[in-house]
């Protein structure tokens, strides 16, 4: 049975806020609450919009992906005010988490 | 071994539109012709283009499955014709086209359309095309209803906007404590600076 549009978004919440934690705590020492609610809002925002460009057939997988670490990274740092060296390699990581973890918990 | 090797070749060999990518489901796609002019001295017959058998009179107002993966076409045949129908009639030399469905036989288990219900009227059958009109387009979800694509695009723009809203939030917060611990510790120059500003 595939995952439904909201049931995807709580998967990928679910594992990007823990990437979040617990990368985001051990580099940047990022307090817990600053890290959830960045979490949470950096995928309201890339979530829907990935899935709404993946009605539109034809587009391929990893270039959405690309897009979606892209606005992330740039949201991250707007919020946090974080350096690339540090929003990239987390990002990719909860991203990479989410693809891996996504279809276990859908 | 050879068993593997086997199986491993005919997945290479295998056309990539038999293929479901992981993710994806099927789309049903029907066309249904309505009545016109034209399509009174022709009789239409769809035949999918690859595989085998599917081909069947086309009846005005009654819907018929569309395959873009065997390349349905539809072909006129001039009324008072004996037919016989082949189990394919690729082979036929009657005019024929295939009928603009506007997507694939497959999409994103994201998407909510699981069906298309295509409109076509019949303008005019030159030598060896027909001219075909898109009357309606209509995608149809799992149970069956028409999908308004503004809902999605509107579900979209409210968990945008409420993303947008949680890190406008974050990042005020943020500043505003930032700000507050530089004015409270005039040691800093930021702070001396907002110290002597207030």
């Amino acid at each position: 049975m595939p995952a439904s549009p909201l049931e995807a978004l709580a998967a990928t919440l679910a594992v990007e806020v823990a990437v979040f934690l617990v990368l985001g705590g051990l580099l940047q020492r990022e307090s817990l609450l600053p890290l959830v609610w960045c979490a949470v809002g950096v995928n309201l925002v890339s979530h829907p919009l990935a899935v709404a460009v993946f009605l539109k057939e034809g587009v391929p997988w990893l270039a959405v992906e690309g897009a979606v670490v892209l606005v992330e990274v740039l949201l991250l740092r707007w919020t946090l005010g974080w350096g690339w060296g540090w929003a990239l390699p987390l990002v990719v990581a909860a991203n990479l988490g989410s693809i891996v973890m996504g279809p276990w918990l859908t | 071994m050879w068993t593997f090797l086997v199986l491993a070749a005919a997945m290479v060999a295998a056309p990539p539109v038999d293929v479901l990518p992981r993710g994806d489901h099927r789309v049903k796609n029907e066309v249904v012709f309505v009545e016109s002019e034209a399509l009174r001295a022709v009789r239409l017959v769809a035949s999918p283009t690859a595989g085998f058998g599917g081909v069947e009179e086309v009846e005005v107002g009654q819907p018929f499955p569309y395959s873009l993966k065997y390349g349905t076409k539809v072909y006129a045949v001039p009324r008072g014709i004996e037919l016989e129908f082949p189990s394919s009639f690729r082979d036929q030399d009657w005019p024929c086209s295939t009928v603009e469905i506007g997507g694939h036989d497959t999409a994103s288990d994201f998407s909510p359309v699981y069906a298309r219900l295509i409109t076509v009227k019949l303008l005019a059958v030159g030598p060896e095309r027909l001219e075909l009109e898109r009357v309606d387009r209509v995608e149809i979800d799992q149970n069956g209803q028409p999908v308004d694509p503004s809902m999605i695009y509107l579900r979209t723009a409210g968990w945008v906007a409420l993303g947008l809203f949680l890190l406008i939030a974050l990042r005020r917060h943020r500043q505003r404590r930032a700000a507050k611990a530089a004015c409270s510790d005039p040691r800093t120059e930021e702070g001396s600076g907002i110290a002597e500003q207030l």
